[in-house]
């Protein structure tokens, strides 16, 4: 068996918007989440930007993330609020006359680092500087019952499946930067061979806290530059200084043509590929020549029956990390080297709007690809002023370019040498 | 019907299915030793390998007991790890690179032939990471402990040296925390570049591992796949969370700490651990001369959603899977029960046991009371044993095991059953409300069908 499958439901809640269609109209427009940020309590953090989600805004519009018992991390406030977000648009949420009109739905999420409350962890250490039970036991009703203790890595996965009562699989994906990409594919991966019906597929995260930020720079990942301001974050440029960290979520709802087509559900795009590699190279450096990132684009656009020359356009990994960019060309010229074929793809980087959601990253990235390859709109890279010579494409600098994509693909690779693709094609019966 | 099933469409039950998804290669490194023959010798003898609770850097008396991998055994799976790997890593990491060196030896050498960009990687790693208290305390202790006395008067300033300074924080801790941590230490150690998944959900991310392993073997996504399930519950926010829970055992002296069913059951013991397993199609194994051990038959894995509906809904899903299979559940020759020894847990999988197999006749053991709760490992463990099921048909006791519920189900007690054993269903269910089951069969040989 194997199925078409069609994107039928998107919901994304980010720095740039709360819904998909304000974080669309943002990308579009080459408006920029990221702005100066302080983490809490620390007035001397080296990083300095971030692209966070408006709390205030954010609580407003969605409460406590939906009504839970106990208290929610922000990944999975966000990503909660996020698939039921795309479940509406889908039309399937409980009580929708077409819900029940599909068989089997199922979840996959991809997720990172617990957030971990660095004051909690201290609660566990006595007057001697040692952690022990009896001190976390005595302070035990100081603890942030949103926090470690009481939250697991797949609590998002489940609270999806049980808030609306999905009786497929319930998966969570852990691959760092391509977590919600592999979530993604593999979700597209059961649809298309029969395993389920429709899935709600996608990725939270939120490491604005101190200990992973502190992680992320001792890594030397967050650019740590005031030189731009908010124009921080700068794919391809030759002063980018590494990726601006971002929280939020999206999810999108894939499903089956029949089932789509049976039940009458608007129709974005096609998902038609993926593909998906590993580096075995290092751990925190990408292969230099790309040998991974290339793979994974090979595997997706044949996994979709698509030749490279019928691609239009590229939604990059693009990271602004010194190593990423340069790479991920080369990666894009090896896959699209057939009559320079790289020449013509329109490449963007919606990072240098929505900043890095880490895990999350390749969920609102993969709806802004359903987006440009339905609107004919491809959002800006922005920020590229003085373009890197090892990064020669067409990036589509600093504003959105209006134009016919029949093939886009969509990139995310992560720490550890993990690699996962996409390609989204436009539908049509 | 099961959220998830592996199976050859097509294939006449009985016959050679060159697409049946056979495992070729075991690695184990569990609290009962190195390989799955010192699992299986352990869990014959009813030797329980659960000890008393140690670690650098907590103090406990509440967390009594612990599966813990022997000390000469955690050296050696560091000892596997290349050098310049060493630092990215965790304990639980190594152990799953040496398991997966055993099991990649097993395999043979022909399996060496196949092409890295062919190697599918699927792994299931636990919740526990590296930024923890323990890390945590570690960069205190080297920022100076004449921080201490601030402690829980100046939070943020102790917060802002001991994590703003890099010599006194491992620069690696994020790496150390990503829970994709195994798949990336594996993929670089032992060459894979293929296809790859990784997941985090306790016992559940094992199931899904290996659904995922075997749906891309069977797609030709990959020509083998290398699953990997690795993990410690020695993380004390976890510990706490779960002692605060009601899970763990008092660990009451004289008596065994893990009591799986028993009516003098208190709570469970964690533990840690790797497994490690080759799976391929049993055509390419058969075409490389490749011994197949075992048959991975399929999965299921239920979400919380289902949780509200009771053992009805794993039982359908078990029923499903052997179904799938041509088996009923009188047809099986053993069942492996989760038996966490927790009182909620284990009766509810009393009541599952008695809804799936009424009055089959079917025998039910476990091996937790001699492994502790393994977490994403256990699920592999379980399977891990199933050749030595088949070969020497037997299915030893639950130890400890002295007041079984006496509900029908035919747990096993005392001594082993003996008789012949071709399939074994084992039962899984994690903390956060996900349960399944793995259904593995004795695999057939090419030649016994030609």
């Amino acid at each position: 068996m194997s199925r078409r499958v069609v994107v039928t439901g998107l919901g994304a809640v980010c720095g740039l918007g709360l819904d998909w269609q304000t974080v669309w109209e943002g990308l579009t427009a080459g408006r920029s989440a990221i702005r100066a940020w302080q983490l809490p309590g620390v007035d001397d953090f080296p990083v300095r930007y971030a692209a966070p989600v408006d709390d205030a805004a954010f609580t407003a519009r969605y409460g406590d993330g939906g009504g839970a018992d106990e208290p929610l991390e922000r990944r999975t406030r966000f990503g909660l609020a996020a698939a039921a977000q795309a479940l509406a648009d889908a039309g399937l949420e409980a009580g929708a006359a077409g819900a029940g009109a599909v068989g089997r739905i199922g979840t996959a999420v991809g997720s990172g680092v617990p957030e971990r409350d660095p004051y909690e962890l201290l609660h566990a250490v006595g007057a001697d500087g040692r952690p022990g039970w009896p001190t976390l036991l005595d302070r035990r009703d100081r603890l942030n019952r949103a926090s470690g203790l009481f939250c697991t890595n797949d609590a998002l996965a489940a609270g999806i499946a049980a808030r609306h009562r999905l009786r497929g699989p319930a998966l969570n994906f852990s691959t760092a930067c391509a977590g919600a990409t592999h979530a993604i594919g593999h979700g597209f991966r059961m649809i298309r061979r029969g395993e389920v019906d429709a899935m709600v597929v996608g990725g939270a995260d939120s490491v604005l806290n101190l200990p992973t930020m502190t992680g992320l720079h001792l890594l030397g990942a967050p650019s740590t530059s005031e030189l731009f301001g908010d124009r921080l974050c700068r794919a391809f440029d030759r002063d980018r200084s590494g990726l601006v960290a971002a929280e939020g979520a999206a999810m999108v709802v894939l499903e089956s043509e029949e089932s789509a087509r049976r039940r009458g559900a608007p129709v974005y795009a096609e998902l038609a590929g993926f593909g998906s590699s590993l580096d075995a190279y290092q751990v925190t450096a990408p292969h230099p020549e790309g040998h991974g990132a290339a793979l994974a684009m090979s595997r997706a656009l044949a996994d979709g029956g698509v030749a490279p020359h019928e691609v239009d356009s590229i939604n990059a990994h693009g990271t602004s990390t010194p190593l990423n960019d340069p790479i991920e060309t080369r990666a894009i010229k090896d896959v699209f080297a057939a009559g320079e074929h790289y020449r013509k793809l329109a490449v963007t980087a919606n990072k240098t709007m929505l900043g890095h959601l880490i895990a999350a990253a390749g969920a609102p990235e993969l709806i802004a690809t359903v987006l440009s390859v339905r609107d004919g709109i491809v959002p800006p890279t922005l920020n590229l002023e003085n373009p890197d010579p090892a990064c020669d494409l067409d990036y589509v600098p600093e504003k959105a370019r209006y134009q016919e994509v029949s093939v886009a693909v969509s990139n995310s690779f992560g720490f550890g040498g993990l690699n996962a693709s996409l390609v989204v094609r436009g539908y049509e019966h | 019907m099961s959220t998830d099933i592996v199976r050859s469409a097509g294939a006449r039950p009985g016959a050679f299915d060159p697409d049946a998804i056979v495992v070729t290669g075991i690695g184990a490194v569990l609290p009962t030793g190195r390989g799955p023959e010192a699992l299986w010798t352990a869990w014959r003898e009813s030797r329980s390998a659960l000890t008393p609770y140690r670690d650098g850097y907590v103090r406990t008396e509440k967390i009594t007991h612990f599966g813990h991998v022997p000390a000469e055994l955690q050296q050696l799976s560091r000892d596997s790890v290349p050098h310049k790997l060493r630092k990215f890593g965790t304990a639980f990491t190594f152990n799953a690179v040496l398991a997966a060196e055993d099991a990649m030896r097993q395999a043979g050498e022909s399996w060496q032939a196949i092409p890295e960009e062919r190697r599918g990687l699927y792994v299931a790693q636990d919740d526990s990471t590296e930024l923890s208290v323990a890390a945590f305390h570690k960069a205190l202790d080297r920022a100076r402990t004449d921080t201490s006395p601030q402690v829980g008067a100046d939070l943020t300033r102790v917060v802002a040296e001991a994590f703003g300074n890099a010599a006194t924080f491992n620069p690696f801790t994020v790496i150390r925390a990503l829970n994709n941590n195994t798949l990336a230490l594996v993929s670089i150690a032992e060459r894979f570049r293929g296809d790859c998944a990784a997941f985090v959900q306790d016992a559940g991310a094992a199931l899904g591992a290996l659904q995922r392993a075997a749906f891309s073997l069977r797609h030709r996504d990959c020509d083998t796949a290398l699953v990997v399930g690795a993990g410690s519950f020695n993380e004390p926010l976890k510990l706490a969370a779960h002692y605060r829970a009601g899970h763990l055992t008092a660990g009451a002296p004289g008596t065994a700490p893990l009591r799986s069913f028993d009516a003098g059951r208190d709570g469970t013991v964690l533990a840690e651990g790797a497994v490690a397993l080759v799976l391929e199609r049993a055509g390419d194994a058969a075409a490389r001369g490749a011994r197949p051990l075992v048959t991975v038959a399929g999965a299921a894995l239920r979400p919380a959603v289902d949780s509200g509906l009771g053992p009805a809904a794993l039982a359908e899903s078990a029923r499903g899977l052997m179904a799938a299979h041509g088996m009923t559940p009188d047809t099986l020759g053993a069942v492996l029960a989760d038996g966490k020894g927790t009182v909620r847990h284990d009766a509810a999988e009393a009541e599952l046991l008695r809804a799936l197999l009424k009055d089959s006749g079917v025998p039910v053991s476990s091996v937790r009371p001699v492994t502790g709760t393994l977490g994403a490992a256990g699920p592999l463990a379980e399977l891990a044993l199933a050749p030595s099921l088949f070969a020497a048909g037997e299915l030893p006791p639950i130890a400890h095991l002295a007041a079984p519920p006496d509900d029908g189900t035919d747990f096993v007690t005392g001594t082993a059953r003996k008789r012949r054993i071709d399939s074994v269903l084992s039962l899984h269910s994690s903390f956060n409300g996900f349960a399944g089951a793995l259904l593995a069969k004795r695999p057939h040989l090419a030649e016994e069908t030609t």
